[in-house]
């Protein structure tokens, strides 16, 4: 079979990290908690040296045109890719000593790679303990960024072209960014501020916190195990929210038609709505509270849950116009609906 | 066949473990991006992607190797995609082709793209409104990088088609980022 | 315009790079007076151009393991197995049957040889008489009895698939980063006391819904976080064999 020569190399130039792979726990998987992608790549075996010395800074700037992509999976070090104007990707790796020799790194390699308007950057490990990296990257606004970490912070400022970020164990950021794909940590927190995705955005830690600020997406996918998710001003269509100890605050407005799902084992629930919204609520809980400021028109007894009336463990109801969908589900978790 | 394939496969109808996760490592990356730019999002392609395989596993005997390995594999992988694009659209209650661009006189002809308007998002949503033939050559010729003739052989069809067809999608995915970037000005 | 078919499949091979060379002459005099079919060409070759270069995704890491499941269940009840394994959803209920026996097929000589195909693992049985008694359709009728008899089979084989997933995970965890580990660890402890939680809760109570759906959430999470730790330690050990050969690969392409 006759392939051209970029897809025989992209095989090849995948991204190799010595690190941990765990897969992204997305909605399929039913599985409350973070994933990262990450290629393993094992040093190569002690006395294998890359032929030139990098020494600690490599910098390079390459020019590119409109849609360009980037491509950076580090291990140890901070990744930090802030998009501005211009017509170039401007990388800085900067190498902190690991255990072993200060004077020499080359116990990393950063290997840079140009194909066309992609461009792929690498840490190499090359066996024992290694160098960390940091890397600061400026890029046009319309890059789109493909980050990953397993022991470093990633933070993503003012991307406009795509961003997906991964770390295992360093906190990811994103600050008005738009085209949000995917997020996640195992370990550490996710922050986003100011940000918009055109599809779904999954997103998550396995015990570390979610917190978005500001938000505007088709769809959101959330979920940690222990971690606590804070939504501030999301607008999305469908939104899925798990957790099984992360107290969960979701606050602004419902979208009309939207579905919204949120399960939790003993972390509490708590929604205040904006606007004006019109729900049916299904909510449940084992041994948790179900307090709504709403007044909910009950399906079984067609009679009013009044504001602040008698606590129930389970309302199957409508508010208004009933537009949006609300499934809440606890074992313990409190369950609390409020105006803002 | 290659040797190397027809190797493999015979290593596969054995019952080796290791094999079919060779064939999956081989064949995988390929496939999934498939079925991503089929189905529209990575949950779907990775429900395609293991639908693809259980049935490559199970078709692996009927295999004769009439073709070449990644062939039948694409082909079997595209006909997994279609019958889920299909089905999601009859439940959506959508048509699929609608309106004819094969008239003689086609659509006006625009001007060259603006230069921003070929943005990576953009293209991906060009694609995905692609009616169903010309999508699948477009994917497997463009964005997949096969030959003519290799389409031609997945899809069933005459060189010539995949030509045609690979224009016909080349000319909407135009007509289309030249109407979104317009509205987009607006 | 009517003239202009005519070089429709000439262009189309100018994209390609594939134009015959004896029409090049043709296709370039129509050009030098055509603007919009230079425009057509350069539009075509840029959407070609972006289109090869479209982002390239990997098919996540739990994919290969989870097919190597399906496809040893599909060996081990000798017919294809067609159901999927819905892990959300009211649908809960009548997907045990199913969950079960994947969740068993966990138990068996392919998860073995995912963690080391070497052989050199800890050798895990199949529980032959956990395969053979089949787990009761859910066409059983849901009458409390019945779905509470389902739902004990159904967390029994949870259970036996969360030990032998432990069992492996236990095995491998040297290979992961000791900080990673613990934070697994935690979280995996978070998760049990919330099937204790369940449990204990469907002890005093056990026709609750609330109940039930949190004790299976409860070994879904378990089970996926078990597979994710053991698809990390994987990639980690395959990694170590295969990764240095890429990236000496790589090293010579680059």
């Amino acid at each position: 079979m006759t392939l051209r020569p970029r897809v025989v190399c992209r095989s090849v130039a995948v991204a190799a990290v010595a690190g941990f792979i765990v897969m992204p726990g997305a909605g399929r998987s039913g599985l409350p908690g973070a994933g990262v992608v990450l290629d393993a790549a094992a040093p190569v075996p002690a006395g294998v040296r890359p032929q030139d010395d990098q020494g600690a800074r490599v910098t390079r700037t390459i020019k590119v045109g409109p849609h360009s992509s980037l491509t950076l999976s580090n291990i140890a070090g901070n990744i930090s890719v802030t998009g501005g104007g211009g017509d170039a990707i401007r990388i800085d790796a900067v190498k902190h000593a690991g255990g072993g020799s200060a004077a020499r790194f080359n116990d990393v390699r950063v290997d840079i790679a140009e194909h066309g308007n992609r461009v792929e950057v690498r840490t190499l490990p090359f066996g024992g303990e290694h160098s960390s990296v940091d890397y600061t990257v400026t890029v046009p606004a319309d890059t789109a960024v493909y980050l990953r970490s397993v022991s470093g912070n990633v933070t993503v400022t003012r991307v406009q072209g795509g961003v997906r970020a991964d770390s295992v164990s360093g906190n990811v950021t994103a600050d008005a960014t738009a085209h949000l794909d995917r997020l996640r940590s195992v370990s550490g927190n996710v922050d986003i501020r100011g940000a918009s995705s055109d599809t779904d955005l999954a997103t998550g830690s396995i015990s570390g916190r979610v917190t978005i600020h500001g938000l505007k997406a088709q769809g959101l996918d959330v979920s940690t195990i222990s971690g606590n998710l804070t939504l501030d001003g999301v607008t999305c269509d469908h939104l899925t929210v798990r957790t099984v100890s992360g107290e969960v605050r979701y606050a602004g407005p419902l979208a009309r038609n939207g579905r919204y799902e949120v399960t939790s084992h003993s972390g509490d629930v708590h929604l205040v709505l904006t606007g004006d919204p019109g729900f049916e609520l299904n909510a449940s809980s084992f041994s948790g509270d179900i307090t709504s400021q709403f007044p909910i028109a009950m399906h079984d007894t067609g009679e009013d849950h009044g504001r602040f009336g008698p606590l129930r463990h389970a309302i199957r109801g409508t508010y208004g116009d009933a537009s949006a969908l609300l499934t809440i589900r606890t074992f313990s978790g409190n369950i609390t609906l409020r105006r803002r | 066949m290659q040797a190397a394939d027809a190797e493999l496969v015979t290593r596969c109808r054995n019952g080796e473990p290791a094999a079919f996760e060779e064939l999956y490592r081989q064949h995988a990356g390929r496939l999934y991006n498939l079925a991503y730019r089929m189905a529209g999002t990575p949950a779907d392609a990775e429900d395609l992607l293991q639908e693809i395989f259980l049935l490559a596993h199970r078709k692996l005997d009927s295999f004769k190797g009439e073709s070449a390995l990644s062939t039948w594999l694409y082909r079997l992988a595209m006909n997994v995609c279609l019958d889920f694009v299909r089905s999601r659209q009859v439940r959506a209650g959508r048509l699929t082709d609608s309106l004819d661009d094969d008239r003689p006189g086609g659509p006006p002809a625009p001007q060259t793209l603006p230069p921003d308007s070929v943005a990576r998002l953009d293209l991906e949503r060009a694609i995905a409104q692609l009616p169903d033939g010309c999508r699948t050559a477009f994917l497997l010729h463009d964005v997949e990088g096969l030959e003519h003739h290799e389409v031609a052989a997945i899809l069933g069809v005459s060189t010539g088609t995949s030509k045609s067809q690979v224009h016909k999608a080349r000319v909407r995915i135009r007509l289309f980022l030249a109407r979104r970037h317009a509205a987009v000005a607006e | 315009m009517t003239g202009c078919e005519r070089y429709t499949d000439l262009i189309g091979d100018e994209v390609d790079g594939t134009l015959d060379v004896r029409a090049r002459p043709d296709l370039e005099q129509h050009l030098a007076a055509c603007p919009s079919c230079r425009a057509l060409l350069a539009d075509l070759r840029r959407i070609r151009a972006a289109a090869g270069q479209l982002e390239r995704l990997e098919p996540p890491a739990h994919v290969w393991p989870r097919l190597a499941r399906r496809i040893e269940a599909e060996r081990a009840t000798g017919r294809p197995g067609g159901h999927r394994v819905g892990w959300l959803g009211p649908a809960w209920r009548f997907g045990l049957a199913a969950a079960a026996v994947v969740a068993v097929a966990v138990v068996s000589g392919w998860a073995v040889w995912l963690v080391d195909h070497r052989g050199a693992g800890p050798a895990v049985q199949t529980p032959a008489a956990v395969s053979a008694a089949a787990p009761a359709t859910a066409a059983a009728g849901a009458t409390p009895a019945a779905v509470a008899g389902e739902l004990k089979l159904a967390a029994e084989h949870y259970e036996k698939a969360i030990a032998g997933l432990q069992q492996i995970a236990r095995a491998g965890e040297g290979s992961l980063d000791p900080k990673v580990a613990e934070a697994l660890q935690q979280n995996l402890a978070v998760i049990d006391q919330a099937i204790a939680q369940s449990r204990a809760a469907l002890q005093t109570q056990p026709a609750s819904e609330p109940a039930q759906a949190s004790l299976l959430d409860a070994f879904r999470t378990k089970v996926g976080l078990l597979q994710e730790t053991i698809e990390l330690i994987n990639e980690m050990r395959k990694g170590n064999e295969a990764g240095a050969a890429r990236i000496m690969q790589g090293m010579k392409k680059s």
